[in-house]
């Protein structure tokens, strides 16, 4: 795997030494500039006829804690005759260093310039990052918009959970890989390789290309919009089906999982081996959008996990090994792995960790056990303060499942508890909010009445949230509460908390409502981008970079409407911007979901009692993991 | 234990890895070695290391020193060739004795700084450069922990040489004082800077060369 080519690395010093060297000095943290980085893939360029660069839309810290694009990294670099290197967004100061000086933007392994390459691939899991595929590309020295770009090469397409509505960057990327992106990205580098051989143009390309399952190309339909700014029609040409529906990897275990990866030489967000134990949910949350685009769930063989897991640590030198999930608990043999894994972690003073526990089946057995180890705070996530509330959402937790869990928390000697709500969700009244204090006033007591070490102290945080409607969840039709509204409940529930104990955090609305724009937005977004884009650049996911005055003026100047988005609720006729694209899960299961939200009415996970979504029809054997 | 002491070089790109982060990359690196060395105390114990002397972002060196102790029954010289294939490119254990003597005795850093002109006129700067350091004293203007200080170069840096590298590049070359009061490689830039300003390069580079003791015994 490791094709090593000791002439390349001097070329890249080189050239680096001649340009990229005099700004580093510069910039905040260039280690996330050079590459060079234990477990990189060197290649010699001679020998490979497809550079791929493998680009995220956010800085290095983040995108290198990104397990899917280590594991796009590690399988496209398995491939003969593909050399795929990694590009993130520069942080602003290097970002303007590099505009100063005309150095465009560069891959980490070779130095070579982006726009050289082949294909061009973003990962895009959040829809801030957007303005982040803009800054890339026009760093790169490339055109924004796919039409302007004639030539077969580079192409450039994304893939991320974003994907399940492209709709809003439609007009800059050629195609979009929807679903997972494993197989979907190996085949359609073979696509291109085949193209590039028989010189084909990029539309040919592109109709090819739409023949794959997966694959979207959005500028093979054509969209037509009613007087009232709703979409009246959209029509697919040539051979681009009407309807293109996602990828999945059905054996998790057979499929390649990174154990031998890079290890940073500078600090990331998460510095450590990841376990990824399955992919979907059972839950079912009806605001969740994951918990639905990843159906059906398939789950990986303990076995194989401790397996990967010990090898993942050993090939790294990682001192720690946190599982990840959506739903980390609901995996059956939690214990079992638990137990696998501690046995080569213990005596190698190698700590576990568990995010996402779930409050109803939080077990005292468990907590011990990653105890032994490293003890952090406990974190929480009702989601909402009311058991009705909770009801319409469907998260199926009680109040005593909560507060059993903090019980056992408290008993075992935690101190720190942190609890997570959303607010703005369909049907909330006041009521809702205040229930929010109350249960973190109840958790407070449970403290007071439970606890083992009281000379501590308490920490209770409770965070709240805005809720943002997603795509393909049974609340995309749902219309997102205005900013004033989030305000006044924000204040209610600052003023209905009743111990000091207690701190309440928010996010910012704004955020979120920008969020829900480009989240349920469509094509005519493409140029709200832009201007946003050219007044206040990349990093938009940033809080230091975020404006909200570029957004507002960029939508007037563009005359559009971010309410009709947002604060909207569509009706069930409606044609939806990605009604073109599927998850697997069937419309009219979706919008029976919602109508049971309305009833308050609560659907079993899938273990109990399948409700018939039809995402196990996307497995050849036609089978969900239960 | 062994105690155990690594001469290493940072070239390259890894001369960006800062101070902290280059510990972390050689904890990992000797977890990944399989090389059992002490760990700290306390409840997330890491491997115990400790390097002398912190180096500047930005600056090469050939001359780094890092002490270990090692748990298992090994000879220090196969160290090295144990090491470096689990370490990323441009940091590399040259290699690794028993400790001759304290950290706390290093006083000398011999070092460089490779100055760039742009105009091709590296060579008639020489004598100018050559003067500025052979100067009484050189006075330059240095953070310290109290905000701007004054120091005087001249009593702490001596043995300069300035070599013609090529036409864009000149090489100071010069013994600096390491402690009490620390001198970097890019405070000789500084005085440059400082003090004639019109010989100020296009861009410098730095390194480290050598490390030595009071008496001028070099560290390893
Ligand atoms: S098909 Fe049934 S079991 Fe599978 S994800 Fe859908 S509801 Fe759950």
């Amino acid at each position: 795997m490791y094709a090593f080519c000791v002439q390349y690395i001097y070329d890249w010093r080189y050239r680096m030494e001649q340009r990229i060297e005099r700004i580093l000095p510069k910039v905040q943290k260039p280690a996330r500039y050079t590459g060079g980085e234990y477990g990189e893939i060197m290649k010699n360029k001679d020998e490979v006829d497809v550079r791929f660069a493998l680009c995220f839309p956010d800085t290095y810290e983040i995108g290198m804690s990104n397990l899917g694009l280590r594991i796009l990294y590690g399988v496209l670099n398995n491939m003969d005759g593909v050399w795929c290197e990694r590009v993130f967004e520069p942080w602003r100061d290097m970002a303007e260093e590099m505009r100063k000086e005309g150095i465009p933007l560069y891959a980490l392994e070779s130095g070579d310039p982006v726009k050289d390459f082949d294909i061009i691939g973003f990962s895009v899991g959040y829809e801030m990052s957007y303005l982040g595929i803009l800054d890339m590309l026009d760093l790169a020295g490339l055109p924004l918009r796919s039409a302007d770009r004639k030539e077969l090469t580079p192409l450039v397409f994304a893939g991320g959970t974003c994907m399940y509505n492209p709709e809003p960057i439609a007009d800059f990327i050629d195609l979009a890989v929807i679903g997972e992106g494993e197989e979907a990205d190996a085949e359609i580098t073979e696509l291109y390789r085949k193209a590039k051989k028989e010189g084909w143009s990029k539309p040919q390309f592109l109709n090819e290309a739409a023949k794959i399952q997966g694959i979207y190309v959005p500028s093979l339909y054509q969209h037509e919009y009613n007087e009232d700014g709703t979409i009246k029609s959209i029509t697919p040409k040539g051979d681009a089906p009407a309807v293109v529906t996602k990828r999945i990897i059905e054996n998790l275990d057979e499929s390649y999982f990174p154990t031998n990866t890079i290890v940073p030489s500078t600090e990331i967000v998460h510095d450590r081996t990841v376990l990824e134990l399955f992919r979907g949910c059972v839950r079912g949350c009806r605001f969740c959008q994951a918990g639905y685009v990843y159906r059906p769930i398939r789950r990986k063989k303990c076995d194989t996990l401790v397996k990967q897991g010990i090898e993942a640590l050993k090939n790294s030198g990682y001192e720690e090994i946190s599982l990840s999930s959506l739903s980390t608990s609901d995996y059956k043999e939690l214990t079992g792995l638990c137990d696998g894994l501690l046995e080569w972690c213990e005596p190698r003073k190698v700590s576990l960790s568990l995010p996402s526990l779930r409050a109803d089946n939080f077990s005292m057995e468990l907590m011990k056990k990653v105890q032994k180890v490293r003890k952090s705070g406990l974190t929480f996530a009702p989601e909402a303060g009311s058991q009705r509330m909770r009801d319409v959402i469907n998260k199926n937790v009680t109040e005593e499942d909560i507060l059993n869990s903090c019980r056992t928390a408290f008993e075992g000697g935690w101190s720190t508890v942190k609890l997570y709500f959303m607010m703005g969700l369909p049907t909330e009244t006041d009521e809702d909010i205040i229930a929010i204090a109350d249960l973190a006033f109840k958790v407070l007591n449970t403290w007071k009445k439970y606890a083992t070490n009281k000379a501590r102290g308490v920490k209770i945080t409770v965070s709240t949230s805005c809720f943002v409607p997603k795509p393909m969840s049974p609340f995309q039709w749902e219309a997102q509460d205005s900013m004033e509204e989030f305000l006044r409940k924000q204040q209610l529930l600052k003023d209905s908390m009743r111990s000091k104990a207690i701190s309440y955090s928010w996010h910012d609305s704004t955020v979120s409502f920008i969020e829900a724009v480009l989240a349920l937005g469509d094509r005519r977004l493409a140029p709200v981008l832009e201007s946003v884009f050219k007044r206040s650049g990349g990093l938009a996911a940033w809080e230091e970079f975020f404006s909200e005055d570029a957004w507002n003026e960029a939508f007037e100047e563009n005359g559009v409407d971010p309410h009709f988005y947002a604060n909207r609720e569509k009706g069930r006729d409606e044609i939806l911007p990605w009604s073109t694209i599927s998850a697997g899960v069937k419309t009219e299961h979706l919008w029976e979901e919602r109508e049971r939200s309305r009833r308050a009415e609560i659907t079993p996970d899938c273990r109990n009692q399948c409700a018939n979504c039809g995402a196990r029809k996307l497995s050849k054997e036609g089978r969900c993991d239960d | 234990m062994t105690k155990c002491r690594i001469r290493f070089e940072k070239t390259g790109r890894a001369k960006y890895i800062s101070h902290l982060d280059l510990m972390r990359t050689f904890q990992h690196a000797f977890i990944r070695s399989g090389i059992k060395i002490k760990h700290t105390e306390g409840f997330n114990p890491h491997p115990y290391i400790s390097m002398a002397l912190p180096l500047q972002l930005g600056c090469e060196s050939v001359c780094e020193v890092l002490d270990i102790q090692i748990e298992d029954d090994m000879s220090q010289r196969t160290l090295p060739e144990k090491l470096n294939p689990w370490l990323p490119e441009g940091i590399r254990a040259i290699s690794a004795a028993l400790p001759i003597n304290k950290v706390g005795l290093l006083k000398y850093v011999r070092c460089s700084v490779t100055m760039v002109y742009d105009d091709g006129k590296a060579a008639e700067r020489k004598a100018a450069i050559e003067e500025l350091f052979a100067r009484e004293s050189l006075i330059i203007m240095k953070k310290t922990k109290r905000g701007m200080g004054e120091l005087d170069l001249a009593p702490n840096v001596s043995e300069v040489s300035v070599e013609v590298i090529s036409d864009t590049e000149l090489k100071v070359t010069a013994l600096v004082s390491a402690v009490e009061p620390t001198v970097n490689p890019s405070n000789l830039l500084d005085a440059v800077k400082q003090n004639a300003p019109e010989l100020e390069p296009d861009f410098a580079k730095y390194m480290r060369l050598e490390v030595y003791d009071g008496n001028m015994k070099p560290f390893m």
